[in-house]
């Protein structure tokens, strides 16, 4: 993991964490989105986070497809910190 | 518990929900259910389980089949890549039709409805625990008309969750889930009355779909749309 990934992955558990009031080591990069939200208003509320704290660089319909905490970690890598994790 | 009624005079719906287990009845599993449990987190297996006995029961139901686990066994239950469920039949003596499903799961319940495909286009249900939900979120999700029935309402919260339902629920029947914003989806009419509702999508409204709604133990919502 570079340092830019392990940044952007703290960042991102952070947010999770602070949203479903969770701990980190529920929140790995192979975790499941929907697996830590106990239903669907709660991964709404989650989605919101995102699209506050990086404001209009991301975007609903980007952010719902993303599976995993890795590919958040991903998206926003290339979309927010204009970085590609496989260049 | 168990729930069978129609919406509207068309639509026979078999609809079944219940508590989440104590124990495992994975004997209702088919061999191919059983490889995808393996990769479900252990806190959500029982209300996986729970949503899979519901639909079966449903299924069964909607094609007027006499319930047993070992026929359960016999038919999957599996989820495309947008997470829409759609009914397998492993025995081909089983004489199970084309037929719609959606599951809903909610804390300690889960529910699922079926159609057969005769009947309607698609079904799309969805349970939650009536709450009070922050005013960002409401304010993301409402439209501006919805916002004004849920400011006039003297139940906020069962009119908040309502509404939340009906989106999700129409967003499943049309396949999409909540790929789409859910504020794109808007519900009109009497809030009240089930038969009263209509829903509109990017403004336009979309014709004879069939809404209707029950709550349990003043709890929970579940909701049931079916499209023609």
């Amino acid at each position: 993991m570079t340092s830019m990934h392990d940044a952007v992955f703290r960042e991102v558990q952070m947010l999770i964490q602070t949203v479903l009031k969770l701990s980190e080591e529920q929140i790995t990069l192979s975790t499941n989105i929907a697996d830590l939200t106990d239903d669907s208003i709660q991964l709404f509320e989650l989605l919101m986070a995102f699209e506050k704290k990086y404001e209009t660089q991301t975007t609903y319909e980007d952010v719902v497809k993303l599976r995993t905490v890795g590919d958040v970690v991903e998206y926003v890598s290339r979309i927010v910190y204009k970085n590609d994790l496989h260049a | 518990m168990s729930i069978d009624h129609c919406i509207g005079s068309h639509f026979p719906i078999a609809q079944f929900s219940s508590r989440i287990f104590d124990h495992n009845p994975d004997i209702i599993l088919s061999s191919q259910e059983f490889e995808k449990i393996e990769k479900i987190p252990e806190s959500k297996r029982q209300s996986w389980i729970a949503g899979r006995y519901c639909a079966k029961r449903a299924v069964f139901r909607a094609n007027d089949i006499e319930w047993n686990d070992e026929r359960a066994s016999s038919l999957s239950i599996i989820n495309d890549e947008s997470g829409r469920p759609s009914v397998v039949v492993h025995d081909t003596h089983m004489q199970i039709g084309r037929t719609h499903i959606s599951i809903s799961h909610a804390k300690e319940y889960a529910y699922a409805a079926a159609v057969l495909g005769k009947n309607a286009s698609g079904i799309g249900v969805d349970m939650e625990q009536i709450r009070t939900f922050p005013p960002d979120v409401l304010r993301e999700f409402l439209t501006d008309r919805e916002y004004r029935v849920y400011a006039e309402s003297n139940d906020q919260p069962k009119m908040a969750t309502l509404i939340w339902c009906i989106k999700e629920a129409y967003l499943k029947a049309i396949g999409t889930g909540l790929t789409i914003h859910p504020r794109r989806v808007e519900i009109i009419g009497d809030m009240h009355v089930p038969q009263k509702c209509c829903v509109l999508k990017d403004g336009i409204q979309q014709q004879r779909v069939c809404i209707d709604w029950t709550t349990t133990d003043d709890l929970y919502i579940l909701v049931t749309i079916v499209l023609p």
